[in-house]
């Protein structure tokens, strides 16, 4: 696959004055305002920002599953109209995205259906991305016999098989524990970084947006607007204990966390 | 790893302590129910032998089962019951077979959905026997009509479960086969259809008995073959052992019927763990 980050190429997808709104009870609640942001090839950005600013509802739209209602969202130049090919959106609720009538194989094969591959050769390679995430050897299991923690990995594998340039990630880690959150995290970017996939990960969490990515991109309250986006400059490969205790992490923290709780910013901005 | 080693480590003994719990009163009152139903068997024998009901309609149960054991060796009642049997399945396939695939198209298709409901609700309320005489006159008495009316019978359970099990389907399921980019057609046989498969095959059970009883009935209205007009004849003919034989061997098809629909939807759905609640 492609990819090393490349600042002059042109950026993968591009967010153009995006606005959304609500409509409920005939009232019509603006959720976000002209939103606009470009994601380079290759990079890992953040999206975060609290509770009900519509960053889900953001990263639906730029997958495509989701229609805007003013602006735009363009994939390699073109503009999204449904889900492009090479775009795949990672569900919060993997327990739900899961087919539960199907083994751990077969819902990894699933991504892979509908194209050139044999049934064997799904089978193969589908073997292949569940050893990526370490669950080749529960290939015959079914999703209700592993823990959360396992169902999001077989979905992930089964992202990877439909060999996507972008992975959209909607808070994909909030339903698990706090250890076995820190382990997906680690995976995930160990996945990135062998593969050259572009990710957009949406979360709440100060802690796994700085930890994650090379961006980070900060909503406001709703009505949202795009607050600021943040090189996170952190060196790479990360390490989930040592680097949240270097400086950098926690002045972005201290940061972002200020301007999430609505409190004056202590440090200047990046 | 480890995570998975836990999870089954956890179900395994807890699944045995409750079934060691549950296993001896349970083991008792189904003993207790088997005792039952001989005492019945007993007292039916001897209300008829000892003359406590004295009446030409009131065989002896041995008496009866001879006759089972007769008309299977003469092959009559072995005729009417397999005769009732390929009627009552063929009118039972087709019904289900209506039901899914309108209750897809309705469930799937908003315009559909509304064209249709009133005719639906209108209909789905009839009692089927009531419409067999009508229908005699379209179709006349033979297998056509029967079939028919089995088929209609099946056919609203069946197209109701089908809508059920569609509109249950969770909406993160459908976003999951847009997001991997599939058809309409591999999203109906991907994802709608085994989704809502549970849901559809508890109707077809249902279905499964209204048409045993509707075939039956509809033999015995528009008599010409099958079980149902063999009843009749019995009963007209005074040969009360042989239409009891008919019935008993009914009550076990019946049974039969129901395990073998149960064994069936146990190794298509067993994934689905509501089944197990």
């Amino acid at each position: 696959m492609t990819g090393q980050l490349n600042p002059a190429e042109a950026p993968i997808i591009e967010v153009l004055n995006l606005s959304h709104a609500f409509t409920a009870r005939g009232h019509t609640v603006p959720v976000f305002q002209d939103i606009s942001m470009s994601i380079r090839r290759g990079e890992f950005l953040s999206v975060l920002g609290p509770s009900g600013c519509g960053k889900s509802t953001l990263l639906q739209i730029i997958a495509g599953l989701l229609p805007s209602m003013s602006g735009r969202v363009l994939f390699e130049g073109q503009q999204v109209t449904g889900p492009p090919p090479e775009m795949v959106y990672l569900f919060q609720q993997y327990n739900k995205s899961l087919l539960p009538w199907r083994s751990v194989l077969g819902n990894v094969s699933f991504a892979m259906e509908g194209k050139t591959w044999t049934r064997s050769q799904r089978a193969e390679r589908g073997m292949e991305y569940l050893r990526i995430v370490g669950l080749d050897d529960f290939a015959d299991h079914y999703p209700w016999q592993l823990s959360g923690g396992m169902q999001q990995r077989v979905a992930i594998a089964r992202a990877l098989a439909a060999e996507p340039k972008v992975l959209l990630m909607d808070e994909p880690f909030s339903a698990v524990d706090a250890l076995t959150r820190l382990e997906l995290q680690t995976l995930v970017l160990k996945i990135w970084a062998q593969s050259g996939l572009t990710v957009v990960l949406v979360t709440h969490d100060v802690d796994e947006a700085v930890f994650m990515a090379d961006r980070v991109a900060m909503l406001s309250r709703r009505p949202a607007v795009m607050d600021r986006i943040v090189e996170t400059g952190l060196p790479r490969p990360r390490d989930a204990v040592v680097t949240r205790e270097t400086p950098r992490f926690l002045e972005l923290r201290h940061q972002l966390l200020d301007t999430l709780l609505h409190r004056d910013p202590v440090g200047a901005d990046a | 790893m480890s995570e998975a080693a836990q999870h089954s480590a956890t179900l395994g003994p807890a699944a045995a302590a409750s079934a060691s719990r549950g296993m001896r009163p349970a083991m008792i009152s189904k003993v207790a129910g088997w005792l039952l139903v001989l005492a019945l068997l007993v007292a039916w024998e001897a209300s008829a032998r000892l003359g406590l009901v004295k009446s030409q309609s009131w065989p002896p149960f041995t008496g009866v089962l001879r006759a089972v054991w007769d008309g299977m060796l003469t092959g009559e009642l072995l005729g009417v019951l397999l005769s009732t049997m390929l009627r009552m399945l063929k009118g039972f396939l087709i019904g289900s077979a209506i039901g899914v695939v309108l209750g897809l198209l309705i469930a799937t298709v908003p315009l559909l959905r509304r064209f249709l409901s009133i005719v639906i609700e209108a209909v789905r309320p009839l009692p089927i026997p009531a419409i067999v005489p009508p229908l005699i006159l379209f179709l006349g008495i033979d297998d056509g009509l029967k079939v028919t009316v089995v088929a209609l019978a099946v056919t609203f359970p069946v197209l109701i479960n089908t809508i059920g099990g569609v509109d249950n389907i969770d909406g993160t399921l459908l976003q999951t086969a847009r997001t991997f980019r599939k058809t309409r057609l591999e999203t109906m046989t991907s994802i709608i259809l085994p989704s809502a498969l549970p849901t559809i095959l508890a109707g077809m059970r249902i279905s499964l008995g209204l048409a045993f009883v509707t075939t039956i009935v509809a033999e015995m209205i528009a008599g010409s073959a099958g079980v149902g007009y063999f009843i009749m004849v019995t009963q007209y003919g005074m040969r009360p052992d042989q239409m009891y034989a008919a019935v008993i061997c009914l009550a076990a098809l019946g049974y039969g019927l129901n395990w073998a629909f149960v064994s069936i939807e146990r190794r298509l759905v067993g994934w689905d763990q509501r089944q197990d609640d």
